[in-house]
């Protein structure tokens, strides 16, 4: 086999499971060398996104409940015992209870813990099955303070190959002003949290984390939807990770939307908007094409007789929302040639707390980072 | 340019052990070297291949007389799913051979530069590794003694990934 190039080698290594390949650095000098280069990582991330043969893994979850593994295959079936937590997992109370998922990107998941204190963060690779804790942050919610609220955003800045956590509390006083406490970035590759100046836009009073399906860092740049106490002002307040540095962007076209009937997405690794329109019942969907400017997609007016709730797109840009006449998700992929709407589980899902889920993609991903101690 | 003639010209291939094959001119163009020599009209009526046995080159010929036959994908949107499936078939039983055969094959595929061929045989590679041990699979794929990890360097890849062998 030495007579195989570097190029061959790592054409094999890359269609086995991540895990496998970690476990196989030992077998010789060059797969040790070669599954570790950034360039072969990057390669084998996107080999398992974008391959045709393979089915989309998603992780259905809503706090209070576990993470669900299904196959875009079949989503009518849990994969049961698919997830593997690692030892030094939070207990199982805590996974159901207090978990609450921030973000994913490229395999790797950022959740928050909080038991009675503040909350403790972890990223996760579920495909290598390893656990990172998130040092503690310098600035916690001051004691006393009924009104304050932690916020917190993950992604990937694709600049720095770095995975970011970005972290500020919102402090609102009995005079009912709104204060941003300094906002705190965490950088996996430096292994600390660092407070920065920049602080989000003093016009904005509160965000809205309206994605539902994962998908952090599109463009290097994370995007939640801000707002003002009377709702007079509604942005997109997006932090760039490598900059570290908040801006905003406007909505597409204000005087067609219906601004309560809107939410943020991802569409084939563009920021989207999924706007609810004719009585919830159709969607449009406008993709940020060039950073900066909106187009209207092609997948706009998908069209349901009965009302319904978008979830977002998958990586595969397949569609998931919630039909309320019967109760399930759905999992809609406009390019398969028969077959295009499957259902979940039925009884998965109650009316109630449909808008309450998130899925977050599974990826086989050797992306990972110890990082220095501070 | 010739790729577009006829299919009735011929192409002679000459193995190591020198046997020659006489094939389909559009069946040599599945090697993306070969069609640069017959571009580059570099390319005798015999083109001799010193590093490739006539097992398998014989082999290597059945796969790309099957490939040149079968509608190609990007030829248009409307592809025959039965052909597509045809193909894949062809290719999981093309697979069906003992390890130092399908290493040969792909040494050969990428000499010869045939793309579909050398991403079959290295997942063919990929999956017979699958969930094997490294002792085997150093075995399996006739890894040389100087190129393994010294036993600290093995001892350190095996700590930094400790989460992998939970």
């Amino acid at each position: 086999m030495e007579k195989l190039c570097d190029d061959i080698t790592s054409e094999i290594l890359i269609w086995l499971p991540a895990k496998n390949i970690a476990q196989l650095r030992c077998v010789c000098k060059r797969w040790n060398t070669l599954s570790r280069e950034a360039n072969f990582i990057k390669s084998h991330l996107r080999r398992w996104i974008n391959n045709n043969d393979k089915d989309e893994i998603l992780l259905v979850y809503n706090r209070g409940s576990p993470l669900k593994a299904h196959s875009s295959a079949s989503p009518d079936i849990e994969l049961i015992n698919f997830i593997k937590f690692p030892v030094n997992f939070p207990s199982e109370k805590a996974q159901t209870k207090y978990i609450n998922v921030i973000g994913s990107a490229n395999g790797l998941i950022c959740f928050s813990v909080r038991y009675y204190n503040d909350p403790v963060i972890h990223i996760w690779n579920p495909s290598l099955s390893a656990l990172l804790t998130v040092p503690p942050y310098a600035i916690s919610i001051p004691p006393h303070c009924p009104n304050a609220e932690y916020y917190f955003w993950f992604g990937f800045d694709p600049k720095n190959d770095d995975y970011k956590i970005v972290k500020f509390i919102r402090v609102r006083h009995s005079n009912h002003s709104v204060e941003w406490l300094q906002v705190e970035v965490y950088s996996m590759r430096s292994g600390c949290w660092k407070l920065i100046t920049q602080s989000p836009p003093s016009r904005v009073t509160y965000f809205y984390s309206d994605a539902q399906v994962y998908v952090g860092g599109h463009d290097g740049h994370l995007h939640w939807r801000g707002f003002n106490d009377d709702l007079k002002i509604q942005t997109i307040v997006a932090f760039d990770l490598a900059a570290e540095s908040f801006s905003e962007i406007s909505l597409p076209d204000p005087i067609n939307l219906d601004h309560d009937r809107l939410k943020l997405g991802v569409f084939g690794g563009k920021l989207c908007v999924i706007s609810l329109v004719r009585g919830d019942c159709d969607c449009e969907v406008w993709v940020m094409d060039q950073y900066g400017s909106w187009v209207k997609n092609g997948f706009s007016h998908f069209h349901k007789d009965g009302m319904y709730h978008p979830y977002g797109f998958t990586l595969k840009n397949k569609f998931l929302y919630y039909e309320f006449c019967n109760e399930v998700i759905h999992l809609y992929d406009p390019a398969a040639p028969f077959n295009k709407v499957k259902p979940f589980q039925k009884n998965m899902v109650t009316k109630r707390y449909a808008s309450d889920y998130r899925i977050i993609p599974y990826v086989e991903s050797l992306v990972w980072v110890t990082p220095p101690t501070c | 340019m010739s790729t577009s003639s006829s299919s009735s010209k011929k192409i002679v291939l000459k193995s190591a052990d020198n046997e020659t094959f006489e094939i389909d001119e559009i069946v040599a163009l599945e090697s993306q070297a070969i069609k640069n020599m017959i571009e580059d009209e570099c390319a005798d009526n015999v083109i001799p291949l010193g590093n490739i046995d006539s097992k398998t080159l014989s082999k290597i010929i059945e796969y790309c007389k099957k490939h040149a036959e079968s509608p190609k994908k990007d030829d248009n949107a409307d592809i025959d799913e039965k052909a597509v499936e045809d193909l894949k078939s062809f290719d999981a039983e093309f697979a069906k051979v003992d390890m130092p055969l399908i290493q040969d094959i792909l040494m050969a595929a990428n000499f010869l530069n045939i793309d579909n061929l050398i991403g079959l045989m290295c997942r063919t590679i990929a999956d017979r590794i699958k969930g094997k041990t490294p002792e085997e699979i150093r075995k399996i794929l006739n890894i040389n003694k100087n190129d393994l990890l010294s036993p600290e360097q093995e001892a350190k890849a095996r700590e930094e990934n400790s989460w992998a062998f939970d």
